[in-house]
């Protein structure tokens, strides 16, 4: 348990001041178009980039974690319940592994998430940019 | 703060100065978002979005640009930075009771045939957003460098933007005009 309130107590504490030093950079709607499109496409680097955090700080710890005391757990109980000899190799290696394949399928189905929720709004500010520019 | 020959304070020189440029500029306004919102509802929240940036920004307002070239900047940015469906910040900051924005009825492009003007924004509403902007700058007779402060690039950029669009736009308006 504690080992899950670490990940969500730090990224809370990262989160609090990060928002505040957004309340200073953000984008002004009085500024020329290209310099205000250009803090919406920080604006939104920036979200990708607490995202990425979000899934490496946060959701991988905990999904980590969790998934693999429960293995572990599982795999413990079984060993006691049938009075075999416990294995630490063969009871908590498995589990750590399966752990960290369901680690990498979460890592992959937020970048995926990530990838859909803003790669097209990005796509669209850098086109608007790049014909400004021409 | 004076305003109109009386003493008052600045919250109200404020909400008085943003009520003459409603008064003035309403046009503008409504014909940026509905040039930029597809349906009525749209056009009312991106309407309410813009006055909202409007009344946000406008402390940071310099006498030295002239109000149609930042309201055209604000609006457009703000336009060009709204979704459909996002929610408002509106009640980050308190704004001044609104009553429903007036069209400007002394605007040729809002008071001639309905018909052909909602066919104008549909075509405007077609084109990439940049086009739309500068068809948009173009249309109310903005200078080239006018739409550079707007658009925060150079007259030479905007010479050349202005006639790729031309080029692209003349045969669309071209067909909503004459169909």
């Amino acid at each position: 348990m504690l080992l899950m309130m670490l990940p969500v107590g730090g990224f809370t504490v990262f989160t609090i001041v990060d928002r505040l030093q957004h309340l200073k950079r953000r984008s002004r709607h009085d500024s020329s178009v290209k310099v205000c499109l250009e803090s919406i496409l920080a604006e939104i680097n920036h979200r990708i980039w607490l995202c990425r955090n979000v899934v490496w700080w946060l959701i991988l710890p905990v999904v980590f974690v969790a998934d693999a005391g429960f293995r572990c757990y599982l795999a413990w109980g079984l060993r006691t319940a049938t009075a075999a000899p416990i294995d630490a190799a063969g009871t908590i290696v498995p589990a750590l592994v399966e752990s960290g394949v369901t680690g990498v399928i979460v890592y992959y189905l937020f970048r995926w998430l990530i990838q859909k929720s803003f790669q097209p709004r990005k796509q669209e500010l850098e086109t608007l940019l790049r014909n400004l520019d021409g | 703060m004076w305003y109109d020959g009386m003493q008052v304070t600045a919250e109200e020189s404020g909400e008085a100065l943003f009520g003459s440029w409603l008064q003035e500029h309403a046009g503008l306004i409504f014909k940026i978002s509905s040039s930029f919102a597809p349906d009525e509802t749209d056009r009312q929240d991106l309407t309410q979005e813009i006055l909202f940036q409007i009344w946000r920004s406008m402390p940071r307002f310099q006498p030295k640009v002239k109000v149609s070239t930042w309201l055209y900047r604000v609006a457009l940015n703000t336009s060009l930075a709204w979704h459909r469906g996002e929610r408002s910040r509106r009640w980050q900051i308190p704004m001044p009771e609104l009553e429903r924005l007036p069209a400007d009825a002394n605007d040729p492009l809002l008071s001639s045939d309905r018909e052909l003007v909602d066919a104008l924004y549909v075509a405007i509403r077609k084109l990439p957003k940049l086009d739309a902007c500068l068809t948009l700058m173009s249309l109310d007779g903005l200078s080239y460098h006018e739409m550079a402060e707007v658009l925060g690039i150079s007259e030479d950029n905007v010479g050349r933007l202005g006639h790729a669009v031309d080029d692209v736009t003349c045969g669309r308006f071209h067909r909503v005009y004459h169909c």
